[in-house]
């Protein structure tokens, strides 16, 4: 404050500033802001300020398509619905949000063997405004709608034990590390039972899987 | 029991009776000394925190971040919200009306607004920093990135990395 301004337009922002002013605009916005400068996008791309985000904004809802055949591609769609304060509006606004980039799917052995009827890539969970799919078996991703950013967990392998069958328990974000976390339950075939977690950070690669018993 | 409990809120209802009649004095970056209830200095969580402390409420609180107009615009907005409480409909009305006008002046002075944002960052002004930031995120709504560093005076500093990853992001739509 004490600083000669050169621009009527120069607010001395610094981060903390910068932090409050971006958490209250809505997420396409910030999706631009993080187009601004390296500073902008450290605190757009950081998921505690994309959580604290989440929260602060009107209630949606999340219309989730995902269609495909066998051997060509599957796309998945993400559209946002207003749910909030349209009430006079005829048809609620509909706006895309995100669909997965370049996923091609490389043959019906990797797809999760459900019931026809069940959709490819299910949507299995929810946080902070995070959304979790099972791409294949043992095989996630997630997407932040808001930011259209998708990160891709390492694939569950069993290490040295074949790995017989798995199953998600919890997706959440673990703020000591600044993670998202996926915990599975896993069944090797040496009749041992290990649970498992994983982290990955909201960039694709992530860290290894982690045996917890 | 009760009748002891009673009592310390009683005591306890006095003492803020008594706090809160108390005056402080603020000390702008260039000397000028602001006098208000204490009421309206508790809107700020930082001398709130230290007058708890048992700061030296008698001596006051310089503020070497704040110069004199900012601290008058400030104060106008502690007094309106720290010196009265709304109870009724039209008095919650009214203070929203006040917020409104209040906002719509700093707007129409955005270097103003920005110093009034950042006086409300530093003294902890909850309320007056929900006000400023939005009213900072409305002019940014709309922008592109490029407008946005114009408005700001910011750097473009992005790597081809980045850049990279924001053409991505465009495309996913």
């Amino acid at each position: 404050m004490m600083k000669q301004r050169q621009t009527v337009g120069n607010l001395d922002i610094d981060s903390d500033l910068t932090y409050e002013i971006l958490l209250r605009l809505p997420a396409k916005t910030v999706l631009c802001c993080g187009a601004v400068c390296k500073a902008w996008r450290r605190i757009t791309t950081n998921p505690t300020f994309l959580s604290n985000h989440a929260r602060h904004r009107p209630p949606k809802a999340l219309l989730y398509n995902s269609f495909g055949k066998a051997t060509s591609k599957i796309n998945m769609e993400l559209d946002a619905l207003s749910v909030a304060a349209h009430h006079q509006a005829a048809v609620p606004e509909r706006r895309r949000l995100a669909c997965f980039p370049r996923y091609k799917n490389r043959g019906i052995g990797r797809l999760p063997r459900t019931g026809v009827s069940e959709q490819y890539c299910p949507l299995l969970a929810s946080c902070n405004g995070l959304l979790l799919f099972r791409k294949g078996i043992g095989h996630y991703v997630i997407c932040n709608p808001a930011t259209r950013q998708w990160a891709e967990f390492p694939r569950l392998a069993g290490g040295g034990n074949l790995m017989e069958c798995h199953r998600e328990s919890g997706f959440y974000f673990h703020s000591q590390s600044g993670e998202y976390r996926l915990l599975c339950h896993c069944t090797m075939n040496r009749k041992c039972t290990t649970w498992s977690s994983r982290s990955v950070l909201m960039n694709p690669g992530g860290s290894t899987w982690k045996p917890l018993i | 029991m009760a009748s002891g409990s009673g009592a310390a809120a009683a005591a306890a209802d006095a003492e803020e009776k008594e706090s809160g009649s108390r005056m402080i004095t603020l000390t702008s970056n260039e000397g000028k000394a602001f006098v208000v209830t204490e009421a309206s200095a508790r809107q700020s969580a930082t001398i709130r925190s230290m007058v708890d402390d048992g700061g030296c409420v008698d001596k006051g609180f310089p503020l070497p971040n704040v110069d004199s107009k900012t601290l008058a615009r400030v104060i106008q907005y502690s007094d309106e919200h720290g010196n009265k409480e709304p109870h009724t409909v039209d008095e919650r009305a009214a203070l929203a009306k006040f917020d409104r006008d209040f906002i719509a002046e700093l707007d129409a002075d955005k270097a103003f607004l920005y110093d009034v944002t950042m006086a409300a960052n530093y003294l902890h002004i909850q309320g007056l920093l929900a006000l400023t930031t939005q009213c900072v995120a409305d002019t940014i709504k709309g922008k592109t990135p490029e407008e946005i560093r114009t408005a700001f005076g910011i750097e473009y500093d992005l790597t081809a990395q980045d850049e990279k990853e924001i053409k991505e992001e465009d495309t996913h739509a």
